[in-house]
């Protein structure tokens, strides 16, 4: 299934070859995870970030479904 | 002798601020949540754009690494036993005199926001963590004030306009503690000076969008910023259903 991942910032080199930009659509696999995801892209499980699914924050066993969009940043906080 | 060019004419000019919003810029109470180096630049433009009344609060006092990105202090100020409110509002009031200035030495926290949003129509954040954070977020909330929230660090920035029962809140954005207290700090990867002069400049925008009456002109979503690797976007943010926001909003 289809899916649109958009990485910003210093995570948008994590995004596979080939991608533009910081938006990319990736084919996954049916069942699969925010975590399975965050994996194949190299973000790792302790690495600070905020992960959105359709524009609301996600869990790490939140599923994927068709055409759904996911947007990860790392936390800006510094003042 | 009068001034031939009033003092903010460039401001009136300006097709969405006009004398009509530089009238409610000049009746405009605002609250700056720390003076770093966000602070002190949305508190320089703030004051010189001539609101009428300017609390600025923090705990800190000036120290030698601060200079290169925190503009309203000097070599002189290291040591001399003034805190950055105290500092600040001195070089604040000798930029415009119209303005009431309140500086307060406190630390932004649980037995302090209380009085630190009291009788303020905007809220324009510039601390450097997130725990802070929560707490002007949650006043705010029970406030009905609108807040602009901003953060920099490295050469990456970003901002969001929260106006409460309207946009997502910033336990939308970040409801996970954990991040909390794990989130890259100045003092631990750096700060590039002008990525958080940028940052302060855009939340001062989004500011007089509000003061102005100009809500409808404010980002939608989180603007996210990397100045080194050129990047400017805006990530769609919705309200989380489970979050406070849903139900603490005056």
């Amino acid at each position: 299934m289809k899916i649109e991942v958009s990485l910003y910032a210093s995570l948008a080199s994590r995004l596979p070859e080939g991608c533009k930009g910081n938006t990319c659509t990736l084919i996954v696999a049916e069942g699969t995870t925010i975590g399975a995801l965050l994996d194949h892209l190299a973000i790792a499980a302790d690495e600070p970030k905020i992960v959105f699914l359709n524009g609301i924050h996600a869990r790490p066993d939140d599923p994927l479904k068709e055409g759904d969009r996911v947007g990860v940043f790392p936390p800006i906080a510094g003042g | 002798m009068a001034p031939d060019i009033p003092r903010y004419s460039r401001h009136e000019l300006l097709r969405w601020i006009g004398p009509e919003g530089q009238q409610r810029i000049r009746r405009s109470r605002v609250f700056v949540a720390g003076v770093g180096a966000l602070g002190c630049l949305v508190s320089t433009l703030l004051a010189r754009a001539g609101i009428a009344f300017l609390r600025i609060a923090d705990f800190d006092y000036p120290e030698i690494h601060n200079l290169h990105r925190q503009i309203l202090y000097d070599e002189e100020d290291v040591g001399a036993g003034l805190s950055k409110p105290e500092v600040a509002a001195k070089r604040l009031r000798a930029a415009n005199s119209e303005v009431q200035i309140e500086a307060v030495t406190t630390a932004v926290g649980a037995d302090t926001i209380e009085a630190l949003t009291d009788g303020v129509d905007l809220v324009v954040d510039a601390l450097d963590n997130i725990r802070s954070r929560y707490y002007v977020n949650d006043a705010i909330l029970a406030r009905g004030i609108p807040y602009v929230f901003g953060g920099a660090v490295e050469a990456a920035g970003n901002v969001m306009t929260i106006i409460p029962g309207k946009t997502p809140c910033l336990r939308c954005l970040w409801p996970d503690t954990e991040v909390v207290g794990n989130h890259p700090t100045a003092a631990r990867v750096g700060v590039l000076s002008s990525v958080a002069m940028a940052v302060a400049a855009v939340e001062v925008t989004e500011a007089l969008k509000i003061l102005v009456g100009r809500e409808q002109d404010t980002i939608q979503g989180l603007l996210v910023m990397d100045f080194w690797r050129n990047t400017f976007q805006t990530a769609a943010v919705q309200q989380d259903p489970k979050c406070i926001c849903r139900t603490i909003t005056r």
